[in-house]
């Protein structure tokens, strides 16, 4: 879902300095930090944006982030979330929208109450014997992957910049 | 009373005002929103202009100026596969050339005036359709050829 990958530009002269002082094996723990830090405050995020909204949340979908950090050498990076690991509902939570208008289900087995639309902090759970659900109002979106990007450029400059300085 | 936009605001307004612009003279039809639950209330098609997240970096080593980058997120909802392909490569042969930075003032949500004060550059653009991955004809009109176009803009000052 959210994919960076860097390509250090590979010289002899710095594959020989790696052997030395190892900046390559020191830009990959870095990036690693990184990678950690954009995964936590993404998670942080979804959770913190949800509960803003609706005054809680299951934590399921910051929960179901993954994390995984992969160095080849000449490439390295970070995948943040799997999208066969996330909830159904990954895709509308980030980019807003109606959900499809024929779900049927129920609120813990309750009928959904206009009163409380866009209001209420229960979960709704699918399910065949429930309750026809026809939102009223489409979900806003909570865009927690372009906030992911947004901090990982950010943490990326500055490991960058930091490479620099070394390579001075 | 009047009163002044802040630098979000203007970066918003300003691309708005450029977007609305330009697709009125060759465009028929297609609609602008700030807001993207009222995008849904509107005919199609419509694009929604939202600002997303700031960056505000360290312009220079012992002051506390900040130069700041901001991610701009156009909703483009159309009517089918073709506009939707042919609109959002529009906007983006418009868009990745820049346009101006407006400073606006207001008064009683009605923009009084409004100063050019330099130019908001984009900095990289993606684009990407929006499919739920359900059968189009249960989602509703809006959603059924979505596309999302990121830019990251920067006006160039320091603050």
């Amino acid at each position: 879902m959210i994919k960076i990958t860097v390509s250090p530009r590979v010289s002899t002269a710095l594959l020989i300095q790696n052997i030395i002082d190892k900046p390559l094996a020191q830009m990959a723990i870095e990036l690693d930090i990184v990678g950690k830090a954009v995964h936590e405050k993404t998670k942080a995020y979804i959770n913190a944006t949800a509960t803003e909204r609706r005054g809680a949340h299951s934590g399921d979908l910051a929960a179901s982030l993954t994390y995984k950090f992969y160095n080849f050498g000449k490439r390295m990076g970070f995948n943040i979330g799997k999208v066969s690991k996330l909830p159904i509902y990954w895709e509308v939570v980030n980019y807003g929208g109606y959900v499809p208008p024929t779900l049927v289900g129920s609120f813990w087995g309750n009928s959904p109450e206009a009163s409380k639309a866009g209001n209420g902090n229960e979960k709704f759970i699918p399910d065949r014997g429930g309750y026809l659900m026809k939102p009223s109002s489409p979900i806003r979106p909570m865009n927690y992957i372009s906030y992911g990007y947004t901090i990982a450029k950010l943490l990326i400059t500055k490991v960058f910049q930091k490479q620099k300085r070394r390579g001075k | 009373m009047s009163s002044s936009y802040r630098m979000s605001r203007n970066l918003e307004a300003s691309i708005i005002e450029y977007l609305e612009t330009n697709l009125k003279a060759d465009w028929r039809g297609v609609g602008i929103e700030k807001s993207f639950v009222k995008s849904y209330d509107v005919p199609l098609p419509v694009v929604c202009v939202r600002l997303g997240n700031t960056t505000h970096e360290w312009a220079e080593v012992g002051t506390t100026s900040t130069r700041r980058n901001a991610l701009i997120l156009l909703d483009v909802f159309t009517t089918s596969d073709g506009q939707r392909l042919d609109l959002k490569d529009y906007i983006i042969e418009k868009i990745k050339v820049g346009c101006p930075y407006y400073e606006y003032v207001t008064s009683n949500n009605r923009i009084l005036s409004r100063t050019a004060n330099g130019n908001i550059r984009v900095l990289s653009i993606e684009d990407k359709p929006l499919n739920f991955g359900s059968d189009k004809s249960e989602l509703s009109a809006h959603d059924r050829f979505r596309h999302l176009i990121t830019l990251d803009v920067s006006i160039g000052k320091v603050e």
